[in-house]
């Protein structure tokens, strides 16, 4: 692969349009990080491949949004206080907007059209459940070149099952998280 | 005044506790709004969460209809204030940190380690919100969810046409 080095001055316009419309575009869960890493790094070259992966790693490890952690970071970096916050909004209020016309302007308690709603929900899981599936091959990455040794891939499920048991039967989410939190660092560091 | 505050509040709580996105954080937020502060009913909740995933953009619009369904057009806005400022207040002491410790070595392991977590979590949202919308058609949600997947996958219908496709099945099982 290719790979060119010369990377370009930011605009905060641009950014700030890049930003309006994967909000006002992007349908449809995962996959919308790719999005900006398309327009950041391959369009616009304002960051190399490897910045803009340690940049997802950060957004995605802390708590929030993926997507919007990945665009305050972005634009942080980019453009400072201003760079960030602008591209929250312009990420955001899109599809705030619109779900706010839905909510207004469309009956959903109307028996046809809560169907053809409850449908499009059912289908947004059916294929969010493509991507679960790509996190659960996820699950079995080494920090280090090579395969993860056996005894940890089978703890790390059982982490996973044991936090969806956990919420499933309704218990605290706060003490599901923090255990959680907890037994992933203690199967990584120690076990 | 109030209101707008506690509103606000949980929002900006949800923000500091969704691992992995805001989808994993979606039963502990259906237990604030809708057990915690009786602000609506469950049937709501599942309401604006699916006007959420019908836009564009992050998922997390659903919280502007939360703000709006509990106190109008000013609730729209501090609901979607209190999530996404979490984002922008976690994000600017991460990059500040970040920028200037760049660990990303140990960074990278850390992100590997909480995978199992970010996995429990979005699972058990996605089984509890299916069921829940599913309702007494769970056999018939989990054929068409299989069809939309295998259409998905295999033949390449983008995301967005398998959700319209779903939402037209939906509508013509609903007469059977």
């Amino acid at each position: 692969m290719i790979m060119t080095h010369t990377k370009m001055d930011p605009s905060l316009k641009d950014w700030l349009v890049i930003c309006f419309k994967i909000g006002a575009l992007a349908f449809g869960g995962a996959g919308r990080g790719m999005l900006v890493r398309d327009a950041v790094v391959v369009e616009k070259k304002w960051l190399t491949n490897d910045e803009f992966h340690q940049i997802h790693t950060v957004a995605s490890v802390l708590p929030g949004s993926n997507i919007a952690n990945l665009a305050a970071y972005i634009g942080y970096r980019l453009f400072g206080n201003l760079g960030g916050v602008l591209g929250v909004i312009a990420l955001v209020v899109p599809g705030a907007l619109l779900a706010l016309m839905v909510l207004l302007f469309i009956p959903i308690n109307q028996p046809d059209i809560a169907n053809i709603f409850l449908g499009f929900s059912i289908a947004s899981i059916a294929i969010f459940a493509v991507f679960i599936a790509q996190l659960f091959s996820g699950i079995k990455s080494h920090h280090i070149s090579g395969p993860l040794p056996r005894s940890k891939y089978v703890l790390r499920i059982l982490v996973s099952l044991t936090i969806v048991v956990s919420i499933l039967l309704g218990g605290s989410f706060l003490i599901t998280l923090l255990g959680g939190l907890a037994l992933c660092l203690f199967v990584e560091f120690l076990a | 005044m109030m209101t707008y505050f506690n509103i606000f509040l949980a929002f900006f709580k949800i923000s500091f506790i969704s691992f992995g996105g805001a989808f994993g954080a979606l039963p502990e937020l259906q237990r604030i709004v809708v057990d915690v502060h009786h602000w609506m009913s469950a049937k709501n909740f599942v309401d604006a969460y699916v006007i959420g995933q019908f836009v564009p953009g992050p998922n997390m619009a659903m919280s502007g209809v939360i703000g709006y369904m509990v106190a109008g057009i000013l609730g729209w806005f501090v609901a979607l204030a209190g999530i996404y400022s979490g984002s922008l207040i976690t994000m600017r002491i991460g990059s500040f940190y970040f920028e200037r410790h760049r660990e990303v070595q140990v960074l990278k392991r850390i992100e590997i380690a909480l995978r199992p977590l970010v996995l429990g979590l979005i699972t058990a949202s996605a089984i509890k919100f299916f069921v829940m919308q599913a309702q007494g058609s769970l056999g018939l949600a989990m054929i068409m969810s299989g069809l939309l997947v295998a259409l998905y996958s295999y033949k390449k219908v983008s995301a967005i046409s398998a959700i319209f496709l779903g939402g037209f099945l939906w509508w013509v099982v609903s007469f059977f």
